[in-house]
């Protein structure tokens, strides 16, 4: 630790950055696709079509289907496809459990047309993407949740530690002087924190939040006492939607469900219900509520509540029940952004790329800083260096590399395959694990000064990115049916931006990877001028 | 959302401008005085507060205000990336998006 206000704060930024910086950046890229994870499902099903009936169609089929599969329900649940979050109609239900414990639950797509199931490929899609940046993938949730809250909890202290030992934000608010070293990436670290200060701020801490239960038990354990009965109860309180209806035990004929809904679109406007829950269908003592989409932060829906049975209006319950906890979900619901419409939703996933990138900066600059010095020495770098050089771009490259990988995947691994889902994943953490060792294994197999292997492993896997995202939409265009071409033709948004996507990073990786190239081969031959470049061998190059 | 955006970014641009450095890399002719610091300064914050009235106006106050740190972000980061490379296409997307605010009051 240094002397002075300024030296100390700078230090534990650095530092502290370090030690979970890889893991924030996963946290991070994870969390930012996260914000797509419906249309990345969507990408990764590319057989559910996305065509939809009217409303009314949609609802007759599913009651019929619920019908048929859970007659005697204690709930049903309708999610029509009116919204982004939804695109297809899904019914859920859940049979009256014996002796306080829960009964079976089931639930199914259906085609909203016919009322039909829909079966697609077995993928974790984009919803698997979305729960790695909190869940971790493979280790037991609750320690998950607490690895990731020290992260996010080092996150805060950089970002604050950050403002403190920035010397001009305003002065340098637009500063990027590109070409300077190691000045370009504090200038690009420095750009990316202070642009979106707001967003990183608001994501970090309300991220906390999320799991302040898991963090702080105690908090509970003050009111509620100790124990896990204790928590279920305080859960249950906390979480209550509505006021719980006992069953009459009289059958009744559920009334109809479209007319309840027209009421419901003539105050809120058309594909505005967001879904209608059912509870005791079929018990005169029926109840069906009916909640609109998510219009702001605020993680909850005004509801029109209906006596089912007659279709009588009873309540119209407006989302806000509870100012204290009213602060709460407006944090989360601004973490999640489920209220975003498209524009904002491209605002929010830029925002979390550009925290994404500066975590990157961050990590570059480190090692940028201290290069130098660690070349000079005349055995070598030291192995804390190589190893923070190492997994730098076992984490950068790594991590998109291993996205491409489970796309790929998606594609590649034969439909009626039993652990599909399972393989998708093992697939990206394989390739991460492989590009983490590259510039280690490269080493071993040709001998080369320290800088040029991890320079030229840079290079290289830049390269194998920019292929693993170009070739994606050819891919898809040989393996599924909404080829490129048809997407054009059919204006199906969704996969064209998926393919502009793709191609965009592709362009991005394989530019940075020759002026990399060039770079390298400035410093190896000063003496050559840019334009035969080309014709300078590898061979002679790795010499 | 297109007119809160060409306002953030108006309001961006006033602000580099105030500044001296971007100042010469937008119009290295010219000599930035005191007093004009002083007025691209007051049009970055007139700006700013006419990009919050709009996103407010199309989102509410909450998540109009959430946009408007989207939208901030976005256009800071475009002419902070463009200052060095091209400060040419900055004053082009900057007149256009005038262009563009004086149509929509018509």
């Amino acid at each position: 630790m240094k002397s002075g206000f300024r030296q100390s704060m700078s230090w534990v930024h650095t530092w502290g950055g370090l030690v979970v910086g890889w893991i924030l950046f996963f946290i991070f890229l994870t969390g930012t696709l996260g914000y797509f994870d419906t249309e990345i499902d969507r990408w990764m099903k590319p057989e559910l079509s996305s065509a939809n009936a009217s409303l009314t169609q949609s609802l007759r089929v599913a009651e019929a289907r619920l019908q048929q599969q859970a007659p005697g329900a204690k709930r049903w649940f309708i999610s029509p496809p009116t919204n982004r979050d939804n695109p297809q109609l899904r019914i859920f239900w859940e049979m009256p459990g014996e002796d306080g414990k829960r009964g079976i639950i089931g639930n199914e797509l259906l085609d909203s047309f016919t009322g039909e199931p829909v079966t697609a490929r077995a993928t974790g899609g984009g919803r698997a993407l979305y729960e790695m940046h909190y869940a971790l993938h493979y280790l037991p949730s609750t320690l998950a949740y607490w690895i990731v809250g020290i992260c996010s909890m080092f996150m805060l202290v950089a970002i604050i530690t950050g403002v403190i030992i920035h010397k001009k934000i305003f002065k340098d608010f637009f500063t990027f002087r590109p070409k300077k070293g190691q000045r370009s990436w504090l200038d690009m670290h420095n750009l990316l924190s202070v642009i979106a200060l707001p967003f990183h701020l608001m994501i970090t801490y309300s991220g906390l939040i999320f799991f302040v239960f898991t963090y702080m038990p105690l908090v509970i354990t003050s009111s509620y006492g100790t124990g896990a009965d204790a928590q279920e109860k305080f859960f249950d309180e906390l979480f209550s939607e509505t006021e719980k209806v006992q069953p009459a035990n009289l059958p009744a004929n559920l009334s109809s469900l479209s007319n309840m809904a027209t009421m419901a679109e003539t105050h809120w406007g058309s594909n505005q219900i967001r879904y209608i829950d059912i509870s005791y269908p079929g018990d005169a003592n029926t109840r069906v509520s009916i909640g609109r989409n998510l219009h702001s932060p605020l993680r909850a829906s005004p509801e029109f509540i209906f006596n089912g049975a007659t279709g009588e209006l009873l309540n119209n319950k407006a989302a806000l029940t509870s100012a204290p906890r009213a602060v709460r979900d407006v944090l989360l619901g601004l973490h999640e952004g489920l209220f975003a419409d498209l524009g904002l939703r491209w605002l929010y996933f830029f925002s979390g790329l550009i925290g994404t990138a500066m975590i990157a900066a961050g990590l570059i600059l480190w090692v940028t800083k201290r290069r130098p010095q660690q070349l000079s020495k005349s055995q070598g770098p030291d192995f804390g260096h190589r190893l923070v050089e190492s997994l730098n771009i076992g984490m950068i490259l790594g991590l998109p590399l291993a996205i491409a990988a489970y796309f790929w995947a998606n594609r590649l691994l034969d439909v009626n395959f039993s652990a599909r889902s399972e393989w998708e994943m093992h697939i990206l953490f394989i390739t991460l694990l492989v590009v983490a060792f590259y510039p280690f294994t490269r080493s071993r197999l040709v001998k080369q000064t320290f800088i040029n292997t991890i320079q030229l492993s840079w290079i290289e896997l830049l390269w194998i990115l920019s292929f693993a995202y170009g070739f994606l939409p050819l891919l898809n265009t040989i393996t599924t049916e909404r080829s490129v071409f048809k997407s054009i033709t059919t204006h199906d948004w969704l996969f064209i931006s998926f393919d502009i996507i793709f191609f965009v990073t592709s362009v991005i990786a394989g530019l940075t990877a020759r002026k990399m190239q060039k770079n390298l081969q400035q410093r190896v031959h000063p003496s050559v001028n840019s334009s035969n470049i080309k014709s300078i061998s590898r061979q002679e190059l790795t010499q | 959302m297109l007119l809160a955006l060409g306002l953030t970014y108006l309001s961006c641009l006033a602000f580099a401008i105030s500044l001296k450095r971007h100042f010469h890399q937008l119009f290295s002719s010219h000599r930035l005085f005191r007093k004009h610091t002083f007025i691209f300064k007051s049009l970055g914050w007139i700006l700013l507060a006419l990009s919050i009235n709009a996103s407010v106006q199309l989102y509410g106050f909450a998540t109009g205000l959430v946009v408007l740190c989207g939208l901030f972000s976005a256009a800071a980061f475009l002419i902070a990336l463009l200052l060095p490379y091209s400060p040419r296409t900055i004053i082009g997307i900057g007149s256009s998006s005038l262009v563009l605010i004086f149509i929509w009051f018509i």
